[in-house]
């Protein structure tokens, strides 16, 4: 019998649903967390904000992974977390993908392979052409040392004090004041318009120059292509889409708080800032950028000084911003103690909000003979239950790009979105090694193995 | 109601062409200007001067804003790749300039030495030398 896929159950496909369900809740409890502990250190908020956003690499990698999932999958099976659920004795997917004509695993697995797909492209390109693409797109022009020696002297000036290398300086001819960064490490280049250039003085213009080599300093490249990156990869979960503004708008104020400090009298900076959003509202008036060039500024692009006028603003607003600065809020790191309460809270919340879910499901959904603990895979099964979803226990060849790693027969067959997921895991692990350099973390804590 | 005429602050005699009444770049940059489709951009006056020599984006930059300050070129704001960016056009043409600038000098000769530059365009006319030749069209015209 040909069956009709239905569009309420693939949706409710445990990979897919889980992935979602489950990233909103740990948003949701880091949000309470951090409201009960009131941490106001923005490097370890933005650092717990990013969570929730690979809650879907953890739920594939427990899917996908062939050769850990074996033992895995006893260890998960006791705590029931996989929420796998058997009928007939075998895996559900297992027999999902039996039905004839069968699109059921379609749409998860489809998700899960554009979404990896995507974001392992993205991260490759953002790395090797991203550079290039803002310098065309703006069309920015290295300014030489001669042409400006001021700007190039106080550049140098604030990176000593910054510790990091000098960046080049780069000028747009746009007559908007604006800064921004392009590229990391010893290739950044912080771009200044022509606009600013006009419209600040000299100690203003430093200030913003303290606040561009802040996000240098912070290694905010990375940090914004690990967002890029993960938001491709749930592009289908409308949380990342919230959550990224809001983790650009804490490094935000993580760069103003570092960026003052570099400076003898930080207060130059929020007059700065005024400056800047009062042209920039005149200027503004003049023209809106288009939406390609907003995207891909968005991607591209680190730390846009003026304020987008979008609906989910990445940066903090201006009063913020200025109270912060006028009140020389020196934000203490969070302690140890505060970070483990807080990651603590979290872990209660976690768990208080999944079995609450759990049993809501299963009281509204109960389904007799199922294991799963969790609740979209009773939803799931209901629906696959309903006639025109019957699964038919007979063995049939599947697409071949997307065989699961525990078919009928047992073989391990090629498994792209493990492949895939594996691929992204290993880029994404490269670029947290250089961001956060285990061997200046060893040097300072040596492991002795034997005595010297 | 017509442009009023362009009036060169000073004029150099040992200057060539457009350098006798503008500064070096200033003359480059003027002469790039007209040469191109208006209106232009910094950027593509900046491309095409870098061919010749080095020279810095900021200088051009400067310079156009000089110009444009002087009344010979003239801009405006438009939207562009980089963003929101001015966009230059020649005022005047450069037959304009040049007749302009002549008129300016050659009023200011007889105003100030009245008899010598009749005497000397009466030599000029009367002359045989090469030097003579455009005084000698003039006459027959």
């Amino acid at each position: 019998m040909m069956v009709r896929p239905n569009p309420t159950f693939e949706l409710m496909q445990p990979l897919l649903f889980m992935s979602v369900v489950f990233s909103i809740f740990l948003a949701f409890s880091i949000h309470i967390a951090l409201k009960v502990i009131k941490v106001r250190d923005p490097k370890f908020i933005s650092v717990l904000y990013l969570m929730p956003m690979f809650v879907p690499i953890v739920i594939y990698t427990i899917s996908f992974q062939p050769f850990i999932l074996p033992p895995l999958g006893t260890l998960i099976s006791l705590a029931q977390i996989k929420g796998d659920i058997m009928y007939e004795g075998i895996f559900m997917e297992d027999a999902i993908l039996r039905i004839h004509g069968s699109q059921y695993l379609f749409m998860g697995v489809t998700f899960c392979l554009t979404g990896l797909t995507l974001g392992s492209i993205l991260l490759a390109f953002l790395y090797s052409f991203g550079s290039r693409i803002v310098f065309n797109l703006r069309e920015l022009v290295e300014l030489t040392p001669q042409e400006n020696p001021d700007l190039v002297a106080m550049t140098q000036r604030l990176a000593e004090r910054a510790g990091i290398a000098t960046p080049r300086i780069g000028i747009n001819e746009d007559l908007r004041p604006n800064a921004f960064i392009v590229g990391w490490g010893r290739k950044a280049m912080i771009v200044v318009t022509l606009g600013l250039l006009k419209t600040l003085d000299g100690d203003e213009l430093e200030a913003v120059l303290a606040h561009e080599m802040a996000h240098i300093k912070n290694q905010d490249f990375h940090f914004m292509a690990l967002i890029s990156s993960l938001k491709a990869i749930s592009f289908f979960n409308p949380l990342v889409y919230v959550l990224s503004p809001a983790i650009k708008k804490e490094r935000e104020l993580l760069a103003d708080d570092v960026g003052t400090k570099l400076l003898e009298r930080p207060e130059v900076f929020g007059r700065a800032l005024t400056k800047i959003w009062c042209a920039s509202k005149v200027m503004s008036a003049k023209s809106k950028p288009s939406f390609l060039r907003q995207w891909v500024s968005g991607i591209f692009i680190i730390s846009e000084l003026r304020n987008a006028r979008s609906f989910l603003l990445t940066h903090p607003s201006l009063e913020i911003r200025l109270t912060n600065i006028a009140e020389r809020k020196i934000r203490n790191r969070a302690s140890m103690g505060e970070m483990l309460r807080t990651i603590l809270i979290c872990g209660v919340v976690m768990s208080v909000v999944v079995c609450a879910f759990g049993l809501a499901i299963q009281a509204c959904f109960p389904v007799r003979g199922i294991s799963g603990p969790l609740g979209p895979e009773r939803i799931w099964y209901r629906s696959i239950n309903i006639p025109v979803n019957q699964p038919a226990f007979e063995p049939r060849p599947n697409h071949p790009y997307l065989t699961m790693a525990f078919n009928p027969q047992g073989r391990v067959s090629l498994n792209y979105p493990w492949i895939l997921n594996t691929i992204y895991i290993s880029i994404m692990l490269t670029i947290l090694l250089k961001i956060w350099r285990p061997s200046t973390v060893f040097s300072r804590h040596p492991i002795r193995l034997f005595n010297a | 109601m017509p442009e009023a005429d362009y009036a060169p602050s000073d004029y150099r005699a040992d200057g060539e062409q457009l350098e006798a009444i503008l500064g070096s770049l200033e003359a480059k940059v003027m002469g790039t200007v007209w040469g191109m489709r208006a209106p232009v951009r910094v950027r593509e006056v900046y491309e095409k001067l870098k061919r010749e020599k080095k020279i810095a984006y900021t200088t051009v930059m400067s310079t156009m804003n000089t110009l444009f300050e002087k009344g010979l070129l003239d801009r405006k704001i438009t939207k562009g790749r980089g963003g929101l960016l001015y966009v230059y056009w020649p005022k005047r043409t450069r037959q304009e300039v040049e007749r302009s600038t002549v008129k300016q000098v050659i009023d200011s000769l007889i105003r100030n030495f009245g008899d010598s530059v009749t005497a000397y365009l009466v030599e000029m006319t009367a002359s045989e030398g090469d030097k003579a030749k455009p005084f000698r069209r003039i006459k027959r015209q």
